[in-house]
């Protein structure tokens, strides 16, 4: 699996939103550097270069996580959970991209640390001119921290 | 006759003249002057005899009358000799003498054994001494009189007094002995008096009678270990307990104290009674005055019986809400997450099917697909809508102090999108500062403007008008258009969920604003309410804190008719 040049992970585990924001994003040069997985776990091994990512060990961590909050296994919000208490991690836009905006959700979301939430329309045009932005201003307007591997950033950490 | 005659005129003898010579002059010196005093001694006895006759008490009147016989004798023998100068009676003038020599001698007599008795007589100067002393003595007399008589009536004003003051008190102790006596008898709680030297009972009214079964005779042989058990509920053997009561109240405390008493037929009785020490001299009494509070037990049991059960009551009540909420909660999650998302891939792939195949569709399956999306925007509408009354009634509210002027302001300014090109009037009154949630306040304000300006849509020029109602104690806020309005027999069905008076066509909607709208109001305490005709607008009424008047002040409809 080739995940060299990923700068967007997406974490969610409808096909169809899957396959919508893959078509939203279509037109976008964005769409070739996303990678998708299908739950939390995956998502964590991903990140942290676990089976089946074992490969990813040393390269870049992606620049943006589009993480869904209701997942199988592990749920959005025990990644989210997860990522800002690492300090190899904490520095990584995470986006919760979801379905709610319960507030519960959302209050949980920002005392963890989330960096953005977008609820995703029901009109798809709508959607789309979300994910574009969202893309335009996380990978092009904002300045990310440097990008580097989970071990350098463990290095630095230390 | 004869003898008399020469007694008179006795022969041979010569008138006294005779020896005058018949010499007028002086048979006129003698005639004259013997005339005089025989005329003037007449005249003594008749002032003595008057003066003896006036005054009865001058001693010896006797003499007085004696020295008058004596003075008219005097004169009769100057008259004699006034006779004899021209009849020659010697021997009557004679005789005459000898009586006025007679009654001389006897007075003579008289008056010289009188002189000692006369000299003994008390003379003016004592008299008037003695009379002095005599008025001193009478005067004495009187005072000594007028200071016994005021001696006496003082006495008899004391008398009286005492007797008056001694009746009062007899009269008073009587009153205050029968009102003791009423006041016992009729005291609706049981009372006796116990002698604690005896240990028994020395009075009892009725009602205590009653309380114990016994009669007055029964009650006044005992004391309070026979009508009671012989341990009080708390466990302590009753005279210890009745004893430690006794002495607060010979210590002059009033103690009050739950007490179980038993009757002579042997039932329980729960009493309260107060105790307190008679001031009576010499014994040690106490009065006791008993409640039967059977009833108030009864019912405290009751109410912590019934408090029991509502506790218990409450706590399975919260428990089924706590999990009602639950499933509320787990419900409306779900829904928020999962019922969308199938509404976000119809929308999804439909405009996908229309931009990758649109041109192999014919018209009519685009206009579907169209359909298709449209009703799906709506259903994403509904759920959100939804979504939106759950969190009202879910959430708490968040009070602070509200500027309402402020935030209708703000809400009007976001609806610039949806009256662009319109023509739109907005007429915004005073509105006073509000104890509310200014969150839900805003979404209050927000549905009922937009509600506004859906429904004056049509009209060529909306006013839509905000303000509160004149004269009345409590704000009522009024939210007014000049839409389309609705008909009052509809009224009922505005507040409630899905409910709605136009068809999509006319006006596009949920119908769930309104409800949202009553939602925060009620949970503020406050209400809502519409008036409206047919083409003649709407005008909602609201109030945040207290119930709406009967009837708000009707306001006269801006820009009204049709």
């Amino acid at each position: 699996m080739n995940t060299e040049g990923i700068e967007i992970l997406l974490v969610d585990d409808s096909s169809a939103d899957v396959d919508l924001t893959i078509h939203a994003l279509r037109d976008s040069p964005l769409i070739d550097r996303i990678h998708v997985v299908r739950d939390g776990e995956q998502a964590l091994n991903f990140l942290f270069c676990k089976e089946p990512y074992l490969e990813r060990s040393g390269r870049p961590l992606p620049r943006l996580i589009l993480l869904d909050l209701k997942l199988p296994k592990v749920d959005g919000l025990s990644v989210l959970r997860v990522l800002k208490q690492d300090c190899r991690t904490r520095s990584m836009p995470v986006i919760v991209l979801t379905s709610s905006r319960e507030d519960n959700d959302l209050t949980a979301s920002y005392d963890l640390g989330v960096n953005s939430y977008i609820q995703k329309p029901v009109d798809f045009d709508r959607f789309r001119e979300t994910l574009r932005t969202l893309g335009t201003y996380w990978l092009r307007v904002n300045q990310a921290p440097p990008r580097q591997s989970l071990d350098s950033r463990a290095e630095q950490a230390e | 006759m004869q003898f008399l005659k020469n007694l008179i005129f006795p022969g041979g003898l010569m008138p006294h003249g005779t020896c005058y010579l018949w010499t007028p002059s002086l048979i006129a010196l003698h005639v004259l002057s013997d005339s005089v005093i025989a005329f003037s001694y007449l005249s003594i006895p008749i002032t003595l005899l008057h003066f003896t006759r006036k005054r009865r008490d001058i001693p010896f009147s006797w003499m007085f009358l004696c020295f008058g016989a004596f003075i008219v004798a005097c004169g009769g023998t100057h008259l004699m000799e006034v006779w004899t100068v021209w009849f020659p009676s010697y021997w009557l003038a004679g005789a005459w003498k000898a009586v006025t020599a007679g009654i001389s001698v006897i007075t003579a007599i008289l008056l010289i054994r009188m002189v000692p008795r006369a000299l003994a007589l008390p003379g003016t100067q004592w008299l008037i001494d003695y009379n002095h002393r005599l008025i001193g003595e009478v005067e004495q007399r009187a005072q000594a009189e007028a200071s016994l008589r005021r001696l006496s009536e003082e006495l008899e004003h004391r008398v009286a007094e005492r007797t008056a003051a001694l009746t009062a008190t007899n009269q008073s102790l009587r009153e205050s002995e029968l009102r003791y006596r009423t006041l016992v008898e009729h005291a609706p709680e049981a009372i006796v008096v116990l002698d604690l030297d005896v240990g028994r009972f020395t009075d009892a009214n009725e009602n205590a009678e009653r309380m114990f079964g016994m009669t007055h005779g029964e009650l006044l042989g005992v004391g309070p270990a026979q009508v009671s058990p012989p341990f009080q509920p708390d466990g302590r053997p009753t005279s210890e307990a009745a004893g430690a009561e006794l002495q607060k109240a010979l210590d002059h405390e009033t103690p009050r104290f739950e007490w179980m008493h038993r009757s002579a037929a042997g039932t329980d009785i729960p009493c309260e009674i107060s105790l307190v020490r008679l001031p009576f001299s010499g014994r040690n009494l106490v009065r006791a005055s008993i409640v039967d509070i059977s009833e108030r037990k009864r019912a405290e049991q009751e109410i912590r019986k019934l408090n029991a059960e509502l506790e218990f009551r409450v706590k399975v009540r919260t428990a089924q809400l706590e999990a009602a909420n639950r499933d509320l909660e787990s419900f409306t999650y779900s829904v928020s997450h999962d019922l969308r998302a199938p509404l976000r891939h119809m929308d999804g792939f439909s405009r996908i099917l229309v931009e990758e195949f649109g041109e192999q569709l014919p018209d009519g399956a685009r206009q579907h697909l169209q359909r298709v999306r449209a009703a799906t925007l709506h259903m994403g509408c509904l759920v959100d809508d939804l979504l939106n009354l759950a969190r009202v009634g879910r959430g708490s509210l968040k009070i602070a102090p509200t500027d309402l002027n402020a935030l209708a302001a703000e809400t009007i300014q976001s609806m610039e999108a949806e009256t662009r090109g319109r023509n739109v009037e907005w007429r915004v009154g005073r509105l006073s500062p509000a104890q509310c949630d200014p969150g839900l306040m805003r979404q209050v304000f927000f549905n009922l403007l937009s509600n506004a300006l859906k429904f004056s849509l049509r009209r060529e020029k909306a006013v839509i008008e905000i303000g509160e109602v004149p004269g009345e104690a409590e704000p009522v806020i009024f939210v007014r258009d000049n839409g389309v309005g609705f008909d009052m027999k509809y009224a009922d069905k505005l507040f409630q969920v899905f409910q709605r008076l136009h068809t999509d066509e006319e006006f596009e909607g949920t119908g769930v604003g309104l409800a949202i709208v009553q939602r925060i109001l009620q949970k503020h305490g406050g209400a809502i309410r519409a008036e409206s005709s047919p083409r003649n607008g709407a005008t909602f009424y609201l109030t945040l804190a207290h119930p709406l008047p009967a009837a708000p002040v009707p306001l006269e409809v801006p820009g009204g008719g049709a």
